[in-house]
């Protein structure tokens, strides 16, 4: 069941806010398991198989912080937090891990165990719970609001990667459940822009995307204009999937009445790299900053070990994302571009500030999005041939083709005059999207900026106005009118 | 509830609504634009309603279906061997049933006989279903005064599921001036009887046609309320005109799992007395029409023209004895 689908839009979340308001009028407690027992439904509808794993590692991971708590002082509290991590990791290893180990190892058997859905993200969620309870940042909240906080269906599958001490006091004041104007209005227009954005800028995009990468697998040889559209298609795809669902699930928790954290910040405005992992994916490049590159000593180290635990935190951060050399390769090259930033930094930070003049800033924009952009390449390819496949095509390695009318140019054997795409791979109705996809990435303000939210303050919710509810409604109908046809896609960040 | 929500939700509502109307304007706006695959199919509906046979004012027998008859029947070969001038009247079968019957009920005239092939997929048939992007594109160009008949909430559900790409693809194919419509045309060889004469040799193997058994005879069939309608209908009328009505199978190739297989018999069953309730006579058996691989052209729907030849010839003993 995706957001996106009618099984979603017309029974499962209706059925949920009938309940809510049937169990508030009781008990926050009650409206509480009603949360409890629809996320778990929401997660089985997926495949009931994996549901006793999740609700295992909730029952696990709750026992273990309880255990924590009890020896907060004593060594034992520590060699119970690592065993919960190992718990954790293990399971973590063998459903996502075991069997890229095995064909790493060019073995003749696999486990091919099916990969839990969301299994990444509720087991960074629990390890992060167990740390803060062994630091005694939080205390052990009660069962039913540490089901709640893990088990929560808006972000449960996808994110964001919700903290102990961002959710647990929200559910210890009984907000889940209760609706109020400002919370629901803003939750309704935060979903409909999420929903526009998935079914109609994300997935309208697609196939563009689809038919050129399964081309480079193929093993067809992609022209600089094509491996371009790809990849930023590809880029493009990725940003309004991933913003959707980040804004669907925080719309989605504040109809519930709970606020989840900003996990997307119009990403793509970033002026540098570093910027670039403040604004995307910000839960996830919180948790990999506290729970992993602190610990290993972060900057404090000196510069050359400072780049080395960012290149060992992003390569980890790939594998995260999938069991894949081609994961590994995206996080390699994300911690290169962030050490050689930090390097790059150490260097010039004492020195005179340069005025930050609109062109500069304009300038290092484009050249974070290009060079984001170009390691979306291994993110998105099935292997590294065909990534590095698509590369040699970006510059212009596999030749260059330029439309037939040129072909009165003396440009050499690179240059060929077989039109700019050859290939017929690129449909050229969908290549006139780009340009408006790339105008509203760039220029237009996000979906928090139109609302006047704030996810960062206190003085999070604003009612939206009546104009804002009226195009909500806009988009709305677009988004629900895609439920309407034959195809339905996974948000990308599913598979993680 | 306090009146900031009423106005809210009214706003929100009144958005809804402006997309909706919005939505149907663009459509209405590219009705006469046809998208490249509704050009394919008209013209192959087009072949078959300029037929001399449909203007016949003697009694004819149309073989109708999806494209199974396309590519199973020979009309030519029926009328050869009865002396009865007869039509291929198969299409897509993402046509969907309704629309075959619509375009072939204005043909009909006392004493035809219509022998009916449905693929399996046609039971199970929804107006608001799983739309075939066939249907969905020609009801949104050249048949739109078909979808015009159906009720209203299907022609919501219609429009809403139409994708975006159908109207760029419609705007793009207008407005470009290089492109002329006509290259998406049908260019199979398509004879006066409706027959398809491009299917001559086998095109898929075995080992493809043993992989792919039809997932729609291996599950349960259960009807749709909107196909008992479609069909009830078309029998009623067809009583009322004096035009006989024969069911058949539709050609599929003879995959082992087929065979013994509790549910595809039970199917069968569920098929006969459905067509039996209305009283709509079933000739032969379902294995008659299902053949070795060496018949079939590009799918196991599809018979090249030695299997079309053995269909038709067993067809046709089937029915003489209905002849008059």
């Amino acid at each position: 069941m995706l957001f996106n689908e009618q099984t979603f839009l017309f029974y499962f979340f209706p059925v949920v806010i009938v309940g809510v308001l049937v169990f508030r009028l009781r008990s926050s407690y009650l409206t509480s398991w009603w949360i409890i027992l629809t996320s778990f439904f929401f997660y089985g509808f997926h495949g009931w198989q994996h549901l006793p794993l999740l609700i295992l590692s909730v029952l696990v991971n709750y026992g273990i912080g309880l255990g924590i708590e009890k020896m907060a002082v004593k060594r034992s509290g520590h060699n119970l937090l690592i065993f919960g991590i190992v718990c954790n990791l293990l399971i973590l290893a063998i459903y996502k891990y075991a069997d890229f180990i095995i064909s790493s190892f060019h073995l003749a058997y696999s486990l091919n165990l099916t990969l839990p859905l969301a299994i990444s993200f509720f087991t960074f969620q629990q390890i992060a719970y167990l740390i803060d309870v062994r630091k005694g940042k939080v205390t052990t909240p009660s069962f039913t609001n540490y089901c709640t906080f893990i088990s929560f269906f808006p972000q449960l599958i996808a994110g964001p990667i919700v903290r102990c001490q961002g959710m647990i006091p929200q559910l210890q004041k009984g907000l889940l459940g209760k609706l109020s104007s400002k919370n629901f209005w803003s939750g309704i227009c935060l979903f409909s822009i999420g929903l526009f954005k998935k079914s109609c800028l994300a997935d309208g995009i697609r196939p563009l995307v689809d038919v050129i990468f399964s081309a480079s697998y193929d093993g067809i040889t992609l022209s600089l204009a094509e491996a371009w559209v790809a990849v930023l298609s590809f880029g493009l795809q990725i940003y309004f999937d991933f913003s959707a669902y980040s804004e669907m699930a925080l719309g989605l928790g504040l109809i519930l009445g709970l606020r989840l954290p900003l996990n997307f910040d119009s990403p793509y405005k970033a002026v540098n790299i570093v910027d670039f992992w403040r604004r995307w994916h910000i839960t996830l490049s919180e948790f990999l900053r506290d729970y992993l590159y602190k610990p290993l000593g972060g900057n404090r180290l000196g510069v050359y070990r400072g780049v080395f635990n960012v290149l060992l935190v992003m390569l980890l951060g790939g594998l995260w994302h999938g069991a894949g050399l081609t994961f590994i390769m995206w996080g390699f090259i994300h911690g290169c571009m962030i050490g050689f930033y930090h390097f790059f930094r150490s260097f010039t930070q004492n020195k005179a500030q340069i005025k930050s003049a609109l062109l500069k800033k304009l300038l290092a924009s484009f050249v974070t999005f290009m060079t984001v952009n170009a390691a979306w390449v291994f993110f998105r390819s099935e292997n590294m041939n065909s990534a590095f496949g698509m590369i040699k095509s970006m510059i212009g390695l596999n030749g260059i083709s330029l439309p037939r009318s040129f072909d009165f140019l003396p440009l050499g054997e690179l240059v060929s005059f077989d039109g700019i795409f050859p290939n017929q791979t690129v449909d050229l109705g969908l290549l006139a999207f780009l340009p408006v996809l790339l105008a509203i990435v760039w220029f237009a303000p996000n979906a928090y900026q139109l609302l006047r939210l704030n996810p960062k303050k206190d003085s999070y919710i604003v009612m939206p106005s009546f104009q804002i509810i009226f195009l909500c409604g806009l988009l709305l109908f677009f988004g629900i009118k895609v439920s309407f046809e034959t195809l339905s896609y996974d948000f990308i960040y599913f598979r993680f | 509830m306090k009146s900031s929500n009423f106005k809210n939700l009214f706003f929100l509502l009144i958005g809804i609504f402006t997309a909706g109307v919005s939505w149907e304007v663009l459509l209405f706006f590219v009705k006469d634009k046809p998208v490249p695959n509704a050009v394919f199919t008209q013209s192959i509906i087009d072949a078959k309603l300029v037929s001399e046979v449909l203007k016949s004012e003697n009694p004819k027998v149309l073989f109708v279906g999806g494209s199974n008859v396309l590519f199973g029947v020979d009309s030519k070969q029926f009328s050869e061997s009865t002396g009865i001038p007869s039509l291929n009247f198969g299409f897509a079968a993402g046509m969907g049933p309704e629309l075959i019957l619509d375009l072939i009920s204005n043909h009909l005239s006392s004493e035809d006989l219509v022998v009916m092939n449905w693929e399996y997929e046609h039971f199970r048939f929804e107006r608001s279903g799983i739309i075939d992007l066939t249907y969905l594109n020609l009801l949104m160009s050249y048949q739109h005064e078909f979808k015009r008949k159906l009720p209203f909430i299907d022609q919501r559900h219609l429009s809403l599921s139409t994708p975006f790409s159908h109207f760029r693809e419609a705007v793009l194919c207008h407005f470009n001036p290089l492109v002329d419509n006509n290259i998406y045309r049908c260019n199979w060889l398509i004879d006066n009887e409706g027959n398809v004469r491009s299917n001559k040799g086998v095109q898929i193997s075995k080992k493809e046609l043993i992989a792919s058994p039809s997932s729609l005879l291996t599950t349960e069939i259960t009807f749709t309320s909107d196909i008992k309608d479609i069909f009830s209908n078309f029998v009623k009328d067809c009583r009322k005109r004096n035009v006989q009505l024969f069911a058949s199978w539709p050609n599929t190739f003879a995959n082992p799992v087929y065979f013994e297989n509790e549910i595809v018999d039970a199917n069968i069953k569920t098929i006969r007395r459905f067509w039996n309730s209305m009283g709509v006579e079933v000739v032969g058996n379902y294995k008659d029409s299902m053949l070795e691989s060496e018949y079939f052209f590009d799918t196991s729907y599809h018979l090249n023209a030695e299997g079309v030849r053995l269909r038709t010839e067993k067809l046709t003993s089937q029915l003489k004895p209905y002849l008059k």
